[in-house]
């Protein structure tokens, strides 16, 4: 039902709840993998995959929300669910504007629980593809040449052939040939495909003009 | 015992009886109820024996002093039986009847003079010779063989005779006494009436009395000068008859200035009838009234007083004794009161043994303005020039305000004063009341202020205490839906469920222990606090402590400044606080090297306050946790709900004590808390 890769980790200080919770995700068929302290967390590998974390805010050392400000940081792409004891509305507030998935507080609902984490894992899940894309798209344009870089930003303007060859001093000829070779080199076969992958790879034109 | 409560009783009877209307019944009556509602016999007999005692008291004291009475009253009456030998008899003689009101007078006088402090105790004998009724000579022959025989035996020491006539006829029918006893002879002017000038006594005194009628008269006349009427109304009698004579005589004096009318020789209701019909404008002057046309005996005041009383014309009457009769003004009188008193003052010489030829008459006061204060006010005469100062006022109305000026005026201040005094104790009450309002409504308030600390206290507490049971009730929830699933999907083994439920069991125990936990700081009040001696106290706790100690290789200094040193305060409470820094400081110096762990609990006297303090030689306090230490739920321990030390603040607050916490600055926390020393000098 689950891919394996996907991950829930659990963040909490109280070890009964760690264990608790754990166990009762992998009854979820979940897996799980649980600290008790942000520290702990972040001296883990970096995870690349699908997951999301199960956060308690009153955290001896860094608290929730230094946690969370720290993995903003690191990009991690990874959805934040709060749980809490303690909560209030101003916490709740502070933390879903910072992008948090959603706020426990306990004792929480099973339903609530497993939601929250199912939406987190979507969101995981969407999140990664387009991770996954953008990195493809980054390893194509990689593939090319400096010369053959430098035409792809032209032909990001929308200029032609010809035009490109008078911009470089270089003949039309050439420029088809460094066309060519970036479409076998991106393995696509038109234009419109050059633009879509350059545009994942947030390659700018504007830095072409000048 | 029931005859003797019976005796008793009968006693109080007694007691009762005797003593009404003495406070004693109140006693008696308030026993005798108790006698009757008591059930407790014991109770009752003290009760009894007591009363007994009071009453035997009582009857000793009064016996005491019935015979201090008796011994003074046998002391009076031989005193008085001595004094008796001395007694002097004096025999007054008048010449008319006894119902003259100037015979009373004169004795009146008589006895005035006589009885004044110095006098010797005398005996005064009245003998009336009524010559005005009847002019027989044989009467008074009787008479005076009457008086000889009479006095044969009890001869008196003085005589007073009364004239007119009495000398001379006591005299010639030769009364005995009269020969070798002194006597004072009262007779009227022998120019103005015709008496027979009197025989030459050579034991007595003489005094003749001149009646000034015109004086009286002028006197009158002065008081009403426009009235140019004047009638003259007398009785039938003799004595009547001859006063007529005297004020006819004395009339031809004002003969060009005033017009006089003699009425007598009718009977007093016809009298009465003329007088009302006399002018307002007139005099009217009564010498003597003794009796009417008809015989009929009159008593002068009381005719006085009915004539004036029909009469619209100011009455006078021209001697003192008519003037006391509410009808007569008064006027220039002729007074027999002081003459009785110079008698009797002549009297008093005479028993001195003063020689008669020594003996100075005072006449000058037989004569004396004196007038009814009533009538007066009634002629409008209050004012009147005419009337002399030093005059006598009979009759007069009480002016409450000048003659008890002082009583009234001291009376007033001190109603004044106790009405201050009074409106003071009011005022005083109402302030206290007030003060003692105050004081409820400030002891009130503190009692609120000291509730809303403590409900704010608990809001923060179940505020915790929420935050605290949700772990172990989301993780109890989390373990059984965890079982839950496990079954569902048939994955459940036996080491899972046996884990989850251990864990579920562990959690719920959680749950229970911070319950349990905060029912402590919930029940801290309506403990009984008493005098606590805190030394021994904290000797005492160390004991207990003593064990963990050894455990613990913790070696334990007490000092102290002073001891003992008492508090007032809940033992155990204070003794929860000392174990719980004790613990603490056990707990810190878990990580210290075992050769180092020293604790230190001291005990200071400063400022009528003890200070209380434990010193670890662990790692100190965190500096983010200073301003939580003593807030429930807060710990750095795995173990525990950091409970103790809110636990131990809400203890010391509620003794009105103070509980910190700091870094010693030798190392290590040091946890102190004070509170207010009794005094133990």
């Amino acid at each position: 039902m689950h891919k394996t890769e996907e991950i829930i980790f659990l963040i909490d200080d109280d070890p009964s709840i760690r264990r608790s919770i754990s166990l009762f995700l992998t009854a979820a068929n979940y897996q799980v993998e649980t600290f008790c302290s942000s520290e702990e967390y972040l001296a883990r590998d970096r995870f690349e995959g699908t997951g999301c974390i199960l956060l308690d805010m009153n955290l001896d050392g860094k608290s929730g929300f230094d946690l969370q400000n720290e993995l903003i940081s690191h990009d991690s792409l990874l959805p934040i669910i709060f749980i809490t004891g303690f909560g209030n509305i101003p916490m709740s507030v502070q933390a879903l504007k910072k992008g948090a998935l959603n706020f426990l507080e306990k004792p929480f609902k099973e339903e609530e629980l497993l939601h929250s984490i199912a939406e987190g894992l979507a969101i995981s899940r969407k999140l990664f593809a387009e991770h996954d894309e953008i990195e493809k798209a980054r390893n194509l344009i990689r593939r090319l040449s400096p010369r053959e870089n430098e035409i792809l930003k032209y032909l990001l303007t929308g200029m032609l052939n010809k035009q490109i060859a008078g911009e470089l001093d270089i003949a039309e000829n050439t420029v088809k040939n460094h066309r060519q070779s970036i479409c076998e080199k991106l393995e696509v076969k038109s234009i419109p495909e050059i633009l879509r992958i350059a545009d994942k790879a947030a390659i700018n034109p504007s830095s072409v003009r000048e | 015992m029931k005859i003797t409560i019976m005796t008793q009783l009968k006693f109080f009877d007694f007691f009762k009886n005797k003593c009404k209307g003495w406070s004693i019944l109140f006693k008696v009556r308030h026993y005798d109820n108790c006698y009757l509602c008591s059930i407790n016999r014991s109770k009752l007999m003290l009760v009894q024996s007591n009363l007994k005692l009071i009453f035997r008291a009582i009857f000793r004291s009064l016996f005491f002093l019935f015979f201090l009475f008796f011994l003074f009253f046998l002391f009076a009456l031989s005193s008085e039986s001595y004094a008796a030998k001395k007694v002097k008899t004096i025999a007054v003689f008048f010449s008319m009847d006894a119902n003259l009101p100037a015979y009373a007078n004169l004795l009146e006088g008589i006895r005035n003079s006589l009885s004044e402090e110095t006098a010797e105790p005398y005996n005064l004998l009245t003998e009336y010779l009524d010559i005005g009724r009847s002019k027989d000579e044989e009467h008074a022959r009787h008479l005076v063989e009457l008086y000889n025989e009479k006095f044969q035996n009890n001869k008196p020491d003085l005589l007073i005779t009364v004239g007119p006539f009495t000398y001379s006829l006591l005299t010639k029918f030769g009364l005995e006494a009269l020969k070798n006893t002194p006597s004072i002879n009262l007779e009227s002017d022998p120019l103005v009436i015709n008496t027979p000038t009197p025989l030459p006594n050579p034991n007595g005194i003489f005094i003749n009395v001149k009646f000034r009628i015109s004086e009286t008269l002028k006197h009158a006349f002065e008081l009403f000068p426009k009235y140019r009427e004047v009638y003259v109304i007398t009785g039938n009698s003799n004595t009547d008859f001859y006063f007529t004579g005297l004020l006819k005589k004395n009339a031809a004096e004002f003969k060009s200035t005033h017009h006089f009318t003699f009425i007598n020789g009718i009977t007093l209701d016809s009298m009465l009838l003329v007088v009302g019909k006399i002018p307002s404008k007139s005099i009217v002057i009564i010498p003597l009234y003794l009796a009417d046309k008809n015989n009929v005996p009159y008593s002068t005041p009381e005719a006085i007083r009915i004539i004036s009383e029909n009469c619209n014309a100011p009455v006078f009457p021209i001697f003192d004794s008519f003037l006391k009769t509410n009808g007569g003004i008064g006027g220039f009188l002729f007074s027999y009161i002081y003459v009785g008193k110079e008698t009797g003052r002549i009297a008093k010489e005479i028993f001195d043994g003063k020689p008669l030829r020594e003996i100075i008459v005072h006449k000058k006061g037989f004569y004396q303005y004196m007038y009814d204060w009533k009538q007066l006010k009634k002629w409008h005469l209050l004012d009147s020039n005419a009337i002399p100062s030093e005059s006598l006022f009979f009759n007069k109305e009480h002016d409450f305000i000048a003659e008890y000026k002082w009583y009234i005026l001291s009376g007033i201040l001190f109603l004044i004063l106790e009405s201050f005094l009074i409106v003071f104790l009011i005022k005083l009450i109402i302030r206290q009341k007030a003060i003692g309002k105050q004081k409820d409504e400030a002891e009130e308030l503190y009692r609120i202020l000291v509730r809303e600390g403590r409900m704010m206290m608990m809001v923060e507490l179940t505020a915790s205490l929420s935050h605290e049971l949700n772990q172990p009730l989301t993780a109890i929830l989390y373990s059984a839906q965890a079982g839950d699933r496990f079954l569902e999907s048939g994955k459940l083994d036996y080491n899972q469920a046996k884990e989850i439920f251990r864990n579920i069991i562990e959690d719920d125990k959680r749950a229970a222990a911070l319950i349990s936990s905060v029912k402590s700081l919930m029940k801290m009040e309506n403990r009984e606090k008493e005098n606590v001696n805190l030394t021994s106290l904290i000797q005492e706790t160390l004991y207990i402590f003593n064990s963990e100690a050894i455990k613990q290789n913790i070696q334990v200094n007490y000092e102290q400044d002073h001891i003992p040193v008492f508090i007032f305060g809940d033992k155990i409470q204070i003794q929860q606080v000392i174990l719980n820094f004790l613990f603490n400081a056990a707990f810190a110096m878990e990580s210290t090297d075992p050769g180092h762990r020293l604790l230190v609990i001291s005990q200071k006297l400063s400022k009528g306050k003890v200070i209380v303090s434990v010193h670890d030689s662990g790692p100190g306090i965190d500096e983010g946790m200073k301003d939580k230490l003593f807030k429930a739920f807060v710990t750095t321990r795995s173990s525990g709900f950091g409970i103790g030390l809110a636990v131990s603040r809400s203890i010391i607050e509620n003794h009105n004590g103070a509980i910190w916490a700091e870094n010693h600055p030798e190392g290590g926390a040091e946890f102190s808390f004070s509170i207010e020393a009794l005094d133990h000098a």
